[in-house]
């Protein structure tokens, strides 16, 4: 049973630890998602404010460099990249990426997102973002914020570390208390038990006493059935201490059985006169 | 002896581990909570950072343009667009280089002036620099997180920018936490019963059993020689000395009763005097003991029977992981079906699955007949396994579908399977009891898979919670490995056998039975499976909310169903009861859908689930009691396999008509529409039910035959 109990502590604390560092991961993830939206929110501003002007949303002169500030805001941030509705690049942070194009995950995320913000958390190419709208509320391109998944990770596996941490000692302190209150509830009733056993091996003994090595009644008649009367009152006496239903069941099984080894015994010693003093 | 006290035992060793697991756990969650609230407090507030820098370039530029800072206009008009971007920061202030307040928007903390004249945030200002790292500082000033962001320009520091963002961010990320650490722990409590079950308890029942039984034996007078069941109980020495001295008295009374027939045989000079008064003594006692050797077969059917609730408790967990999000995850594999709207295609792999089941029952039970239960469950959770490992895999819908019935077809293997086992190994006296162990095994999977299952979905994601769905099955055919090879011979009992057209024609346009069968158990199904398991995972997150909280939603119905369920069943005393828990169950489960006309809130759909669970637990129960009651005379003809064969099919095509007239009132009109069309639809047969079996006379009940 103290098996039983440590594994059933260890597979409760283990399932609540590891969907607790799932539920940590999902909700710092999301936090980061957040935090590149409104940087992209912002780069949105810029935009909005230079068409107000009367620029062309592919003609921004100043959107490198808003790009490439925006991007030196955040260490979390990789780069921005803008692009149009099919995904071909218009302006970007980083002037080596300028003519990629958006990785499929990435149009397939926005397409999803409908007019919402996207977010596409597979390693290399993480990226949250939102889909640009003109004055007609017309879809004009999509803007996405590269980060460092692997800086999320890391404090993601920092976490980790510190929930197995509490999980682990959680663990072992409950198997220790599970097993030793488990152990307390056991020695309870191997108690129980023994005063059982030692009440049945005294009734048991009694019974041997007043039967000779032949299988006869020993010591002849009716102060030999005294004598086994005698020892199984004291057996009966000895149940008294079991308590409840348990010891309830033991006078009743003693009592019966008792009873018949009783008779039987006066019948054989009825037809064994020899045996009679 | 008592079976209180064996109980005692059982719950004694079960109620600590229980206790203990549920403290560590509400110890592992405050622990983990406050890790999480360490790492997320510096992230949120790097992202407040963020809005503020908006705001702070805005100033930069405003004064570059020669605007003064003291003069500077607009900012609270941008503090309160801000704050439609960023709901959490609840509070701005724009502090000049004394820390003096010169804007604000919101409701200043209490210490918030003291706070920002600090000499920390003036030196803060003087550095005028943000963190190395790029992570803002928070600082908790009355119930506010408040981010300060230092405004510097080439002549020197200008002010402060300070954003608050209400601590109660914390608390609402904190509770969704905790909410799925509550459901964690719940989950973990039935997995420990189910566990302690599997490994300990019932061998530890089968020896009290066992211990209840020699006890009852010795007291009783019965002291006939017989085998022990096989298998090596826990209190064995205590068993032996009980054994031998139920032996030593049967042995005294063998040889006292040989040494009267030796002394009766001998000379009549040898004879003892009172032969007589021994024989007639020894006759008293045998008329009031038993002696001898018990010949009859000791089989520990309890035992045997309790190890079908472990497979089928992980292969039913299996499926149920998938229930809070597989409509989400058709519905990703959509592709266009001409003639066939989203709604509908999004429904169909459910329907087809219910439909499988349905139509698979009657078949599949023959089978099992045939090859045996263990054979069947393999093959069962093998073909499962692998329509999971599939469904992972799939690339659309129209795949999907066909992977989907896989999964079907294994599932009603188990389950039909599982259930001929129960029904192999129980008395007419234990059945009840026998299928509680069944159902229940089923309805702990209903607790813990949903909700886990969503959990998973929504941090692994659901491709991979498939994989662990498979992993489940399979590892399910390990256990039912454990399972006798063998058919369990039931005497009397007769073959299974396919109820053939014309008796399911003669029963479907009988109206008694179709008042319990089209009245109260095919909307129920209906019921279930239209809202629990196609329009709540949908419309809960369509609401913006997560596949957690819709598989947290259907463990409150599982829940309801574990906790009211053997109450609403004890209340079943009598036919009137049972007549009022159908038709009221019915109408309560009805209202359920019908709460929604209140509001669309996540809340009313919790309202709901309440009220379907509540409702169905006060109806399942007394339904086939009652199909009993108006079907006696169809009973006494066709045989009480063929009527319940044919309800169970029928009600089981009502499981695979919910989803679709769900997505047939989704589409027309919308989830919301759904819910309160289909309640209210079932509230109506309820009431029908009541006046119909009002109105008819009332038979006494017969025992019946409980099945799911």
């Amino acid at each position: 049973m103290i098996a039983v109990a440590v594994l059933v502590c260890g597979f409760a604390i283990g399932m609540a630890g590891l969907l607790n560092y799932f539920k940590y991961r999902a909700t710092a993830n999301q936090v980061v998602v957040d935090r590149m939206i409104v940087t992209a929110k912002a780069v949105e501003g810029s935009i909005q404010a230079a068409m107000a002007l009367g620029m062309q949303f592919s003609e921004i002169g100043t959107m490198p460099g808003t790009l490439s500030r925006e991007s030196n805001a955040d260490v979390l941030i990789v780069g921005i990249d803008i692009f149009d509705t099919k995904g071909r690049p218009l302006y970007s942070s980083d002037s080596l990426r300028g003519r990629q194009s958006a990785p499929d995950s990435w149009t397939s995320a926005v397409k999803e997102a409908g007019r919402g913000k996207w977010a596409v958390n597979d390693g290399k190419e993480s990226a949250a973002g939102i889909v640009l709208r003109n004055n007609f509320d017309q879809p004009m391109g999509f803007m996405a914020v590269r980060f460092s998944s692997e800086l999320v990770n890391e404090a993601a596996r920092a976490v980790g570390r510190e929930l197995a941490v509490v999980s682990l000692i959680t663990f072992l302190v409950a198997a220790l208390v599970s097993s030793g209150a488990v152990a307390r509830v056991t020695r309870q009733l191997a108690r129980e038990m023994h005063a059982v056993e030692s009440a049945l091996q005294g009734s048991a003994n009694a019974s041997a006493a007043a039967l000779g090595a032949d299988g006869k009644p020993s010591g002849g008649g009716s102060a030999a059935l005294a004598q086994q009367l005698v020892a199984h009152k004291a057996s009966v006496n000895e149940a008294n201490a079991v308590p409840g239903d348990l010891g309830k069941a033991l006078r009743r099984f003693l009592r019966t059985t008792q009873a018949a080894e009783r008779r039987i015994a006066a019948v054989r010693t009825v037809i064994h006169p020899g045996t009679r003093r | 002896m008592n079976t209180g006290y064996l109980r005692g035992i059982y719950f004694r060793l079960a109620g600590v581990v229980t206790v203990v697991v549920m403290l560590a756990l509400m110890v592992n969650a405050y622990l983990s909570q406050k890790s999480f609230e360490r790492a997320l407090a510096p992230q949120l507030a790097t992202k407040v950072a963020g809005v503020g820098a908006s705001i702070r370039s805005l100033v930069l530029r405003a004064v570059e343009s020669g605007v003064s800072f003291r003069e500077l206009y607009g900012v609270t008009e941008r503090f309160a667009e801000i704050r439609e971007e960023a709901p959490e920061v609840t509070y701005f202030a724009l502090t000049n280089a004394q820390g003096q307040v010169q804007h604000e928007k919101g409701n200043a903390p209490s210490g918030a002036a003291s706070h920002f004249t600090s000499p920390a945030m003036l030196a803060l200002l003087q550095r005028g620099e943000a963190a190395a790292d790029g992570t803002a500082s928070s600082t908790l000033v009355g119930k506010l997180y408040i981010v300060s962001l230092p405004i510097v320009n080439a002549t020197g520091p200008l002010g402060m920018l300070h954003l608050g963002l209400d601590a109660g961010i914390f608390d609402a990320l904190m509770l969704d936490m905790l909410m799925d650490v509550v459901v964690v722990l719940v989950v973990s409590l039935f997995f420990t019963m189910e566990l302690m079950n599997f490994i300990a308890g019932a061998k530890l029942e089968a020896s009290l059993r066992q211990l209840g039984a020699s006890f009852e034996r010795g007291a009783s007078g019965d002291f006939r020689a017989r085998r022990r069941p096989r298998g090596e109980p826990a209190f064995g020495s205590l068993l032996d000395l009980m054994d031998l001295h139920l032996a030593r008295v049967n042995r005294s009374f063998g040889q006292a009763a040989r040494e009267i027939e030796a002394n009766r045989r001998g000379p009549a000079h040898e004879r003892a005097s009172a032969l007589v008064r021994a024989q007639m003594g020894l006759r008293s006692l045998a008329q009031r003991c038993r002696f001898g050797i018990d010949e009859t077969p000791q089989q520990d059917n309890e035992s045997q029977l309790a190890k079908v609730r472990a497979p089928l408790f992980m292969f039913i967990l299996a499926e149920e992981l998938t229930r809070s999000f597989l409509p989400g995850y058709v519905k990703h594999l959509l592709v266009p079906i001409p003639w066939l709207s989203s709604e509908i295609v999004v429904g169909l792999p459910i329907a087809l699955f219910m439909l499988i089941v349905a139509i698979g029952q009657p078949f599949l039970g023959v089978y099992t007949e045939r090859v045996g239960h263990r054979k069947t469950m393999l093959i069962g959770a093998g073909i499962a396994a692998v329509g999971f490992v599939a469904t992972m895999l799939a690339h659309s819908v129209l795949d999907l579908l066909l992977w989907r019935s896989l999964c079907a077809v294994g599932y009603a293997m188990v389950f039909v399977a599982g259930q001929a086992y129960v029904l192999d190994h129980a008395t007419p006296g234990t059945r009840a009891k026998s299928f509680a162990l069944f159902v229940g095994a089923i309805m702990a999977a209903t607790v813990c898979g949903p909700s886990i299952g969503g959990i998973l979905a929504d941090n692994i994601g659901v491709r991979p919670t498939f994989a662990i769905a498979a992993l489940l099955a399979a590892a399910s055919m390990l256990v039912i490995r454990s399972l006798p090879a063998g058919r369990h011979k039931v005497e009397g009992k007769l073959p299974v056998r396919l109820p053939s057209l014309a008796e399911m024609g003669a029963l479907i346009s009988n109206p008694r039975f179709m008042t319990v069968t089209a009245l109260a158990a095919m909307p129920a199904k209906i019921l279930l499976t239209g809202l629990c398991f196609y329009l709540i995972p949908l419309y809960v997150v369509q609401m913006g909310s997560t596949q957690a909280m819709a598989g947290r939603i259907l463990m409150v119905y599982a829940v309801v169903m574990v906790v009211l369920g053997p109450l609403t069943a004890s209340l079943a005393t009598n036919k009137t009861r049972m007549y009022s828990l159908v038709g009221g169950g019915l109408i309560v489960s009805g209202l359920g859908g019908v709460a929604m006309l209140a509001g669309a809130d996540v809340g009313w759909v919790f309202l709901a689930v309440i009220l379907v669970g509540l409702g169905q637990s006060m109806s399942i129960a007394a339904q086939s009691a009652l199909l009993s009651e108006h079907c006696a005379p169809e009973i006494a003809k066709l045989g009480e396999g063929v009527v319940y064969g044919v309800y169970r099919l029928l009600e089981r095509l009502g499981n695979a008509a919910g989803p679709m007239i769900a997505a047939l009132l989704a589409m027309h009109f919308d989830y919301r529409t759904g819910f309160i069309a289909i309640g209210a639809g079932v509230s109506i047969c309820g009431a029908l039910f009541f006046m119909l079996s009002l109105s008819s006379p009332k038979r006494a009940l017969r025992p019946v035959p409980l099945t799911t």
